[in-house]
């Protein structure tokens, strides 16, 4: 059974990219300091990744960490200084591991980018090597290290080496890679046959080679089997390989790289896996090559994900529960009389609790830390706040919030984004915060939290505020609003997330923001999110992204509108009051408002919106369900309120088409089709509406 | 004609089929007759392979009986030459 190695490129790409998170986060915390820990802490990353990408034959990666190891190894044995220069150059680093590992996943050509740090990193070392050279040449045995050395190794592996994977001849092929082998086999450990246990290893080699390569290029291809092995090098030079003693029991074979057409092309490393691993004959080989496109595109790597074993643990245990009540409520129905109806409504019960149990845990196994979105942020802010000359403090709280993967996914874009833009507009100058009174450090703080059913997660600075008198203006100039309407400074901030709302240099100069901004509102919008903005003149903004736990699943309420059912957003229901004790006002075209604490609010008459069949409910019997999204309340005119359940959500626009005011459908128990309504969209659909009316009747 | 066992090592001699392949072998040591490898179809080969052929054949040979290979593919050769146990194997 040959082992198909893509299989494993999925981990190591995550693994890499997790080892690459690690080294950034530590080399950003080491910007003057350096622990012993820390750069162990990068090496080690650095070298995971080494030993995967060489073990995968991504040979660029491979080579371009070894350097980096290398003066990693430098630093940790306080050969070499940290200083600035250094990390800009180890994270500059971490950015072309990235780039060459996302060129690999896509089956793209590594390119030279990463050519440049690599001659760079090559004559770094170079420079300090050979002081240390002739250090190491006063204290050691005279060796010349252009002339070709011998190496005598002895390789004594464990027996179970085979069974875990690691295959000695592959190790021998890369040594033949440096040099001509002569290979001796000690066969004196294997027993006879009938004692023989085929899958353990008895043998063991000595291998003479022959090469002008340093000891360590030895003992990197022996790295992954040093706990598995014993392992004796010993270099000496200028003895011939006929003085050396022949072992008893053994048999030699010397291998060079180019003794026949065949083994050369064993040996040469950087070759197709296929070829490496089978060394199946040419014409097979050929056939494999030109097999290999199609059957790539037909294993496209699934995107995985890492849980925690107390997660799956639980889930076995949910499992086990889960068999336990249906057994019992098998026994049940086999000799099932009115009497037992008791312990029937009982083992349902239980089931309907093991069900939702297991649900929950399955949705628990999508979520992850928003650390892993908050993590990329430190960098952000210290190659930005330095590119803008700004002093900024970056905190960062909740980190170990979790939200749905696929959500954590979409939200970090528009979360850099805002980041960005509170660097580039939000927080001031040094000079400006020293005039303002302020510390001259800013303060951008992330935060992120669980309420309710959302994660919400903060983006805010300390900086100079967003004036919304300005942007009140802008928007008249842009025709967005009318002049004179009166619309709460919440509202109002939240323009500079309209589209077409360029912020331009008048936005710049009060602190504002908004480039992109609409599109930082869209994103957010279509994860069934909302944005909302506070700010003070002088003090600095908050973002609040408030964001659904989970895509897939929705806690719903279930409503009556002239016999049709639809479901709302249980999180977004505020209040429901029966229309005969409301005021109702009417205003300019027609609206229907009614008036809260807090101002009036629009009302909504589902069955004309969705031109339902029948007559609206009625004043007597109707109910207004408010609800609220994006910070705007609107109340919806229904029949009545049913029952609440989780509904799983299914896209309107995969199976249908979009529709507005309809975020997607559901299956109910009953089989039918209930829609579930977009609250943030009628919520802003009807605000606009009346912001129109109001400020037409102004 | 002498009488000899055959025996077809098929197209792998690796890991995953040394489990398999040992019975059959131990047959054909039964049988205590002059051996003739048939290995022109190996594709895979690996030490745990090769390493139960050597064990083998040296038992074979233990009984004085001798062992030739009809046919060789190039992986078997290749592997063997790489963990210097052609002259074990006979491959020589």
């Amino acid at each position: 059974m040959e082992i198909d190695l893509s299989q494993f490129h999925q981990v190591f790409f995550e693994e890499s990219l997790e080892g690459l998170d690690a080294m950034e986060e530590v080399l950003l915390d080491l910007e003057g300091e350096a622990d012993a820990e820390s750069i162990n802490t990068i090496f080690r990353a650095a070298h995971s990744i080494k030993g995967g990408s060489s073990t995968f034959h991504f040979q660029e990666i491979a080579d371009f960490t070894h350097l980096l190891e290398t003066l990693l190894d430098e630093m940790r044995d306080g050969k070499r200084q940290i200083n600035k220069e250094i990390v800009d150059l180890l994270l500059k680093s971490v950015d072309e591991i990235r780039k060459m590992i996302s060129h690999i996943q896509n089956d793209e050509p590594v390119g030279d980018s990463h050519k440049e740090l690599e001659s760079f990193f090559s004559e770094l070392l170079s420079g300090e090597s050979s002081a240390e050279g002739s250090e190491k040449e006063s204290e050691s045995i005279d060796i010349d290290e252009s002339e070709s050395k011998f190496y005598e190794i002895d390789f004594f592996p464990e027996p179970y080496i085979l069974e875990t994977g690691n295959e000695p001849f592959r190790m021998f092929r890369e040594l033949a890679a440096l040099g001509e082998i002569t290979v001796s086999a000690n066969l004196e450990k294997l027993p006879d046959f009938d004692s023989l246990k085929p899958e353990s290893c008895y043998l063991s080699w000595k291998i003479i080679l022959d090469t002008d390569a340093q000891q360590s290029q030895i003992e990197e291809i022996f790295e992954w089997v040093e706990d598995d092995c014993e392992l004796k090098i010993n270099q000496f030079a200028g003895v011939s390989l006929e003085t050396q003693p022949e072992p008893i029991s053994t048999e030699p074979s010397s291998m060079t790289q180019a003794s026949s057409e065949k083994n050369q092309a064993a040996a040469v490393p950087g070759k197709s896996l296929d070829i490496l691993d089978s060394a199946v004959p040419s014409k097979q080989l050929q056939l494999e090559q030109t097999k290999k496109p199609e059957s790539k595109a037909a294993k496209a790597p699934s995107a995985s994900i890492r849980v925690g074993i107390d997660k799956v643990d639980g889930l076995i245990d949910l499992v086990g529960e889960l068999v336990i009540t249906q057994s019992m409520l098998g026994q049940l129905g086999d000799n099932f009389d009115m009497s037992k109806l008791n312990q029937l409504i009982s083992g349902l019960a239980e089931l309907e609790q093991n069900t939702r149990e297991l649900q929950e845990s399955i949705m628990r196994i999508r979520m992850l830390p928003i650390g892993f979105v908050f993590n990329r942020m430190p960098r952000l802010v210290r190659d930005l706040s330095s590119k803008l000359g700004k002093n900024v403090r970056l905190e960062i709280s909740g980190e170990s919030t979790e939200l749905d993967k696929t959500v954590m996914e979409q939200i970090g874009d528009p979360l850099t984004h805002l980041v960005r833009n509170a660097l580039d507009h939000g927080l001031e100058t040094a000079e400006r915060r020293i005039e303002s009174g302020k510390d001259p450090e800013g303060t951008l703080r992330l935060n992120a939290f669980h309420q309710g059913g959302n994660i919400v997660i903060e983006v805010a600075d300390d900086g100079g505020g967003i004036n919304p008198q300005i942007i009140y203006d802008k928007a008249v100039e842009r025709g967005l609003i009318q002049p004179g309407a009166d619309i709460p400074k919440e509202q109002i901030l939240s323009l500079i997330m309209e589209p077409g709302f360029s912020t331009a240099a008048v936005i710049s100069d009060v602190s504002g923001r908004g480039v992109g901004m609409d599109v930082v509102k869209r994103n957010i919008n279509n994860l069934g999110g909302s944005v909302e903005i506070h700010s003070e003149l002088g003090e600095g903004t908050t973002f609040t992204i408030r964001l659904p736990l989970t895509l897939a699943i929705l806690d719903g309420q279930l409503i009556e509108v002239s016999g049709e059912v639809y479901v709302v957003p249980l999180v977004s229901i505020v209040e429901s009051i029966p229309m005969s004790k409301v005021e109702v006002s009417r205003i300019a075209g027609n609206m229907k408002v009614y008036k809260m604490d807090d101002g009036y609010i629009p009302i909504i008459d589902l069955t004309r919106e969705f031109q339902i069949k029948g007559q609206s409910p009625s004043n007597e019997e109707g109910l207004l369900a408010i609800v609220e999204g994006e910070n705007r309340k609107v109340a919806l005119e229904i029949n009545q309120l049913l029952g609440q359940q989780q509904v799983v959500i299914k896209s309107l626009e995969t199976h249908y088409k979009s529709i507005q005011g309809v975020s997607g459908a559901t299956i109910l128990g009953d089989g039918k089709v209930a829609l579930i309504l977009d609250v943030v969209g009628l919520a802003r659909r009807a605000s606009e509406s009346a912001a129109g009316s109001n400020s037409q009747v102004a | 004609m002498t009488k000899k066992a055959t025996i077809s090592l098929g197209e792998a001699l690796d890991i995953a089929h040394v489990g398999k392949l040992k019975p059959r072998l131990t047959n054909c040591l039964a049988k205590n007759l002059p051996v003739q490898i048939a290995a022109d179809k190996i594709e895979k080969v690996d030490s745990a392979g090769l390493q139960l052929m050597c064990c083998f054949i040296r038992e074979v040979e233990n009984k004085g009986n001798p062992v030739t290979w009809t046919k060789t593919s190039d992986s078997i050769f290749t592997i063997a030459e790489l963990l210097g146990l052609t002259n074990s194997l006979k491959l020589k």
